[in-house]
């Protein structure tokens, strides 16, 4: 349904309200989906690369989405110290034994990505020391810049919550009415380090005049971001609003290659 | 003096149609958590005996299959929709309390309002007031006594004020329409059910 060509795009799909996929499809002591409701997850996300299925309100799964955003994110390169979640956390305990070994083994090399120290070194032996300090320049000066990412979705899918979940934001949240009415924006340490700047972006779908007065707004805000995490509710069967904005969502993006500052 | 009283049953994707008509009048249409699966226009005859009063000869009812299921899906059922509303007396636009986006309603209101009878009877049955939202630490649907909890219940006079202020934007003087023409209700637990029974059956 969904169908925009694969990483070349920075937009990430979250699945959100898993818990409420199928009536009682949460199994409260492990705080994860039943049986049942893993059966829906499964019809629904199909092409799982670019899409995340999650709880914001049950804190399901936070950290796969958070590592796919930043993946995907146009200027990744800054966040290159991000640490991505242990795997093998929730495994039995003779299965970390084995890791640890099998780590110890190799003096963790493995697990280490190139750094941009190499990246450096490999650019000394074609560019002359003055290039080389200008890309070095130009290089602190972007990483001032914390890659923004634009939270979107259609109203009340819990764009505000998934932000107050990821990075205990406390932003204002609502039930009835509409919560969110402009963007709001604030930058967010992450935990596993970098920054990332956070856009939260009144929920289309509402009514036709307010997406009219919207539409500016998101035209505004998109190109210039280095992600777009396009929110959907799990427990839902209208896309039709989603599958419209993510045509526009697409062409801006397309259009704007790189983030427009 | 009618021989034949159309009653549809209009709105969008999971909404809960046919979960509510299952309910009000004890038929086995399919119903689907995640998938639609309506998807064709369902006439029902009700039986007489029951429902049957002086002004009425036959009852049927009419599933319309949902919008907003995606674009193409839209397009493609609308013959459907030209067909039955033309012929309708009331239209039941079920419309669900635990959403903010009902711009898809609106969309197809407009799109459907030259073919509203002068006289229809429309009526939004506002499903799914058991998942109204509530706050950390609040009650939610009171289960033991299958009713809105307290804070549920402050909530549904000013979700239906919004949710008339949204229709009315479109409707505007086509069709009668006032704010109680909106019946909050839940299919699955069954309040307030009958009330809607009432008011679909008290224009018959």
């Amino acid at each position: 349904m969904f169908g925009f060509e694969k990483s070349t795009l920075r937009i990430v799909v979250g699945l959100n309200q898993v818990d409420k996929i199928v009536p009682n499809g949460w199994d409260m002591r492990l705080n994860a989906p039943s049986k049942a409701a893993e059966k829906e997850i499964e019809r629904r996300c199909i092409e799982p690369s670019q899409v995340e299925f999650y709880s914001a309100l049950k804190r399901y799964r936070l950290i796969p989405l958070i590592s796919t955003v930043t993946r995907y994110a146009f200027a990744g390169f800054k966040l290159d110290n991000v640490e991505p979640a242990d795997p093998f956390e929730l495994a039995d305990k003779d299965v970390q034994e084995f890791v640890a070994q099998q780590l110890s083994k190799d003096g963790g090399k493995s697990l280490k990505s190139p750094t941009k120290d190499h990246l450096f070194e490999e650019m000394s032996k074609y560019l002359s020391r003055d290039e080389l300090n200008l890309v070095r320049k130009k290089f602190a000066q972007e990483k001032q810049i914390p890659p923004k990412v634009a939270v979107f979705g259609k109203t009340g899918v819990g764009k505000t919550t998934t932000i107050n979940s990821l990075f205990n934001a406390n932003w204002k949240t609502s039930h009835t009415v509409v919560g969110t009415t402009d963007a709001q924006i604030k930058e967010f340490e992450l935990q596993s380090g970098g920054t990332l700047e956070i856009i939260d972006l009144p929920g289309y779908g509402v009514s036709l005049s307010k997406d009219r007065g919207y539409e500016k707004l998101y035209q505004e805000h998109i190109p210039s971001c280095d992600l777009v995490l396009l929110i959907i509710q799990a427990n839902s069967r209208d896309f039709s609003d989603d599958q419209e904005m993510l045509g526009k969502v697409v062409e801006w993006v397309k259009k704007a290659p790189t983030p427009v500052r | 003096m009618r021989d034949n009283f159309v009653c549809v049953f209009f709105g969008k994707t999971g909404a809960g149609k046919s979960s509510t008509l299952n309910k009000l009048f004890s038929l086995d249409l399919a119903t689907d958590n995640a998938v639609a699966c309506t998807k064709i226009a369902q006439e029902v005859l009700l039986p007489n005996s029951e429902y049957l009063n002086s002004f009425t000869q036959q009852v049927t009812i009419v599933d319309m299959p949902g919008i907003g299921e995606s674009l193409d899906a839209d397009e493609q059922y609308l013959p459907f929709y030209e067909t039955w509303i033309k012929q309708a007396h009331c239209l039941v636009w079920v419309t669900q309390a635990d959403t903010r986006a009902y711009k898809r309603d609106q969309i197809f209101l407009e799109k459907l309002l030259h073919l509203f009878p002068k006289d229809l009877y429309f009526i939004i049955a506002l499903n799914k007031i058991d998942c109204l939202g509530v706050d950390e630490g609040e009650q939610g649907f009171n289960l033991d006594t299958q009713s809105p909890s307290i804070a549920q219940y402050q909530q549904i006079p000013e979700k239906i004020d919004d949710v008339y202020e949204i229709f009315k934007e479109v409707i505007g003087t086509r069709v009668i329409f006032r704010k109680d023409n909106i019946i909050p209700y839940t299919a699955c637990y069954g309040w307030n059910l009958n009330n809607l029974k009432l008011n679909i059956f008290t224009r018959s």
